[in-house]
């Protein structure tokens, strides 16, 4: 299994350097787009054909080092100057670094799988097309036949011998008494009858095989063994406990009843989704006792001392169905559980990198931390109370640094994705015969690199539409008094507890009229009812909403914004729109700064304690009762001449007993949205780790999550952009 | 060890032997010894088991590997009484000589 796990884990890399590689072909593609004589750029592209070639043919992907063999055959012409670089070739070549992340993507997810037929064919168009631009003379030999495939046979699954074992509803149990059981001074005899009282032994055979033949037979000696079908209520474990007192001198197999087996397989089904052995789940479930594992494991390493094979090659699994502990029904229900677990790890682990500097900081402070642990260990020993305040302050300074640079770990900074649309913009505006620049800021800022992946193809398709709807044509732009080339901004920037990313283009502004014509036509509005800009911009986010006069390949199929709301909205997060008549559209994403541990602010309301993240906190302030509870038509304060709405949290988690004469009142913002919330009292802040609900839990909508604190008590982590879209909604 | 065995030479040239006393591990290998030379020199062996007052599994099992003995060289065994406690053995293993 370690062999397999390794190859895989050989094959991420691959896969990760491979894409990282084909990234870097396309910076270079695109440069050299710019300035065709850029040696640097040929030379980088060069390579990175020429490492694709490499790294494929050592993991066995033949086909994409037969392909990346052609490529470079046509790259090494450009180094020596043989082919002039132009626009065309260019053309091709990003096509070409298009078609091997196709391939790519095929070979990681199905592996093994032969090409389709589609991805086939452009394998040998592109090929042809590549091979046209070389120069005769420089045609070097047809490429090798591909190898024949050997396909190797897996080991069938034997028959299954266990089917005439089981009758219906008994257990199955089969003793082999060891042969001092009689001089021991115990009975069998006693055994059996005493499980007989524990249920009702349907069927007993008594099995002798093994004792010898006239003389040899020594008749002190046992060699008496029984199968027998045991019907009872009693489970695996008290069937087992029954010959407790033999077990040493006895080899008992207790099969389940068919009816059973199907309950098993229900309750491997039902495990949790961790990583496990196959010995713990089937011991999980009861299938399997503590002994029957013991003595599997022993089985195990006798017998990879024997074949001289290292134990994991021996499962566990089959030595179980082999030694009759388990039915092989049970065995493979929960193989394949174990399968589907590594399955959903695999894909959920996948390679990052880290700045080595980021690294090396963790770990000096990692050091650091050591030092003053023993530092605090030592102190601690000694009667110094004020020395162990320090030692501790100075830990829990280092841990929280910790901490803090560890979340930095999984954050990346967005611009690298961010330079990756150049592409897309190049492509469409070429398309669209449309000249567009694309302009970057704030490409430092950092998220986390699972968001940002997620984010991925919300912002191709916001470019799109900026591109295709949103930016015109040189033409139409100088009539307009604008410059020939289009701007598309790209900008990060962070604010109160959120990450924000806008897309903004130069472009026409939205068109009020074509939305509500469009929104009427749809059914979404009515024609004589005047909206407000952000009501007419929130069909824009309506399923099969389009106002493109022609559908084109790039946008205007209706399919799009609703599902870049969706997605944002599966991030936690919003979509706004801006939109200015001949000024330009911004499309604003806010993100909420997700990480595993936040700086918390702790509340009480009533006897439970709630964390709120400290981002998200603006101010507390403090405020009379009857303040509260004067007020006429909706719930509002006046926070120095500011409206600002609020929540009693008391009544919003209905809780009941006595208010406090001053509750106290938490102002938090989140996407530049404020409310109150109305608590009893104000604990500080704290450090939290946050603790996933569990799925039963996933249905509740105001807490995002939960915490242990110091104390050992539970407190809750309010889900504060979900409070605060609540309570706007309520206006 | 309690163990006595009657010999009676019956009509059919059967060897006829009538056990008192234990069945158990403590008396089955000396049991084994006589009555396995026993059957060794006659065509056929009958047993009373009926005053055998007390017999366990090393019993059950000695009765078992005669029969199969006796089976395998082509000679009768029969057992014509037993004891109750014997009878419940069988009885309860489901066996029958």
């Amino acid at each position: 299994m370690a062999d397999i796990n390794n190859e895989k884990n050989f094959k991420n890399v691959y896969f990760t350097e491979s894409r990282e590689l084909l990234d870097s072909m396309e910076m270079s593609l695109l440069a050299l787009e710019k300035e065709s004589t850029n040696e640097d750029s040929i030379n980088s592209i060069f390579r990175t054909a020429h490492t694709i070639k490499g790294n494929s043919g050592m993991f066995g992907f033949g086909r994409i080092g037969e392909f990346a063999h052609v490529l470079e055959n046509l790259l090494v012409c450009t180094r020596n100057k043989t082919v002039i670089i132009t626009p065309e070739l260019i053309g091709l070549l990003l096509e070409c670094h298009d078609f091997i992340q196709i391939l790519l993507d095929h070979y990681e997810s199905k592996e093994e799988l032969p090409l389709d037929d589609e991805s086939e064919s452009l394998f040998a168009v592109l090929k042809e097309r590549l091979n046209n631009f070389i120069p005769d003379a420089e045609k070097t030999e047809k490429l090798k036949e591909k190898e024949l495939e050997t396909v190797i046979e897996l080991e069938s699954s034997c028959a299954d011998p266990d089917e005439m074992l089981v009758c219906n509803d008994c257990w199955h149990i089969s003793l082999r008494f060891g042969r001092n059981v009689f001089k021991d001074g115990l009975d069998p005899y006693s055994f059996i009858s005493y499980l007989g009282e524990k249920g009702e032994i349907q069927n007993i055979k008594t099995v002798y095989e093994d004792m010898p033949y006239g003389s040899e037979m020594k008749a002190d000696l046992c060699y008496l063994g029984f199968e027998m079908d045991f019907r009872s209520s009693i489970n695996k474990k008290e069937i087992e406990d029954v010959f407790d007192f033999v077990m040493n001198d006895c080899n008992i197999r207790i099969l389940p009843p068919k009816s059973s087996i199907a309950e098993y397989v229900k309750l491997i089904e039902e495990l949790p989704e961790t990583p496990m052995k196959i010995g713990d789940m089937l011991r999980e479930i009861g299938s399997l006792t503590d002994t029957e594992l013991e003595i599997a494991l022993e089985l195990q390493a006798e017998l990879s001392a024997e074949k001289k094979k290292p134990p994991e090659d021996l499962l566990v699994g089959k030595i179980l169905v082999e030694e009759k502990m388990i039915q092989k029904h049970i065995l493979d229900a929960a193989l394949s559980k174990q399968e589907n677990v590594k399955k959903r790890e695999a894909s959920d682990r996948k390679l990052i990198r880290i700045d080595a500097e980021k690294l090396d900081h963790l770990i000096n402070l990692i050091g650091e931390l050591v030092i003053t642990g023993s530092n605090v260990k030592q102190i601690s020993e000694s009667d110094d109370k004020l020395g162990i305040a320090k030692a501790v302050t100075d830990m829990s300074k280092l841990i929280e640094e910790i901490r803090d640079s560890t979340m930095g770990i999984r954050m990346v900074p967005i611009g690298e994705t961010f330079s990756r649309f150049e592409r897309v913009v190049r492509d469409l505006s070429r398309e669209k015969g449309k000249s567009v620049e694309l302009k970057i800021i704030g490409g430092e800022t950092e998220l986390d690199k699972t968001l940002i992946d997620k984010l991925s193809d919300p912002l191709i398709h916001l470019i799109r539409n900026s591109v295709d709807h949103g930016i015109g044509t040189p033409a139409e732009r100088e009539k307009a008094g604008k410059p020939a080339a289009g701007i598309l901004t790209l900008n990060a920037y962070h604010e109160t507890g959120s990450i924000v990313i806008e897309v903004s283009d130069d472009g026409d502004g939205l068109n009020r009229e074509s939305i509500l014509n469009k929104a009427v036509e749809q059914g979404f509005a009515k024609p004589d009812q005047a909206y407000t800009d952000d009501e007419l911009y929130k069909f824009i986010f309506q399923p099969g909403f389009s106002t493109a006069k022609e559908v084109s390949n790039i946008s205007g199929r209706g399919v799009g914004m609703d599902v870049v709301k969706k997605n944002i909205e599966s991030l936690r997060g919003n979509v706004f729109l801006e939109s200015e008549k001949g000024l330009g559209t911004t499309v604003r994403i806010h993100l909420p700064l997700t990480l595993a541990i936040i700086d918390g602010f702790m509340v009480r309301i009533a006897d439970s304690y709630y964390v709120l993240a400290l981002d998200m906190v603006t101010e507390c302030t403090e405020i009379r009762k009857e303040e509260l509870d004067s007020k006429e038509g909706g719930n509002y304060i006046n926070l120095r001449g500011e409206v600002l709405p609020f929540m009693k949290m008391r009544e919003f988690f209905r809780e009941s007993g006595e208010e406090p004469e001053k509750p106290k009142v938490v102002v938090v913002e989140y996407s530049r949205k404020k409310i109150g919330l109305v608590v009893d009292d104000l604990i500080g802040e704290f450090q939290t780790v946050i603790k996933p609900m569990g799925k039963i839990f996933s249905k509740l909508q105001w807490l995002s999550g939960s915490t242990i604190l110091g104390t050992g008590e539970v407190a809750y982590i309010l889900d504060v952009p979900k409070l605060i879209k609540n309570a706007h909604e309520l206006e | 060890m309690r163990l006595k065995i009657i010999r009676k030479k019956t009509d059919n040239e059967d060897l006829h032997l009538k056990l008192t006393g234990e069945m158990t591990v403590y008396s089955a290998v000396k049991l084994k010894d006589i009555l396995l030379n026993e059957l060794k020199f006659c065509p056929g062996l009958t047993l009373d088991l009926a005053d055998v007052d007390e017999a366990d599994t090393a019993g059950f099992q000695l009765l078992l590997f005669l029969k199969r003995e006796a089976d395998l060289h082509d000679k009768s065994f029969r057992v014509t009484e037993m004891n109750s406690r014997l009878n419940k053995m069988f009885t309860f293993y489901k066996e029958k000589i």
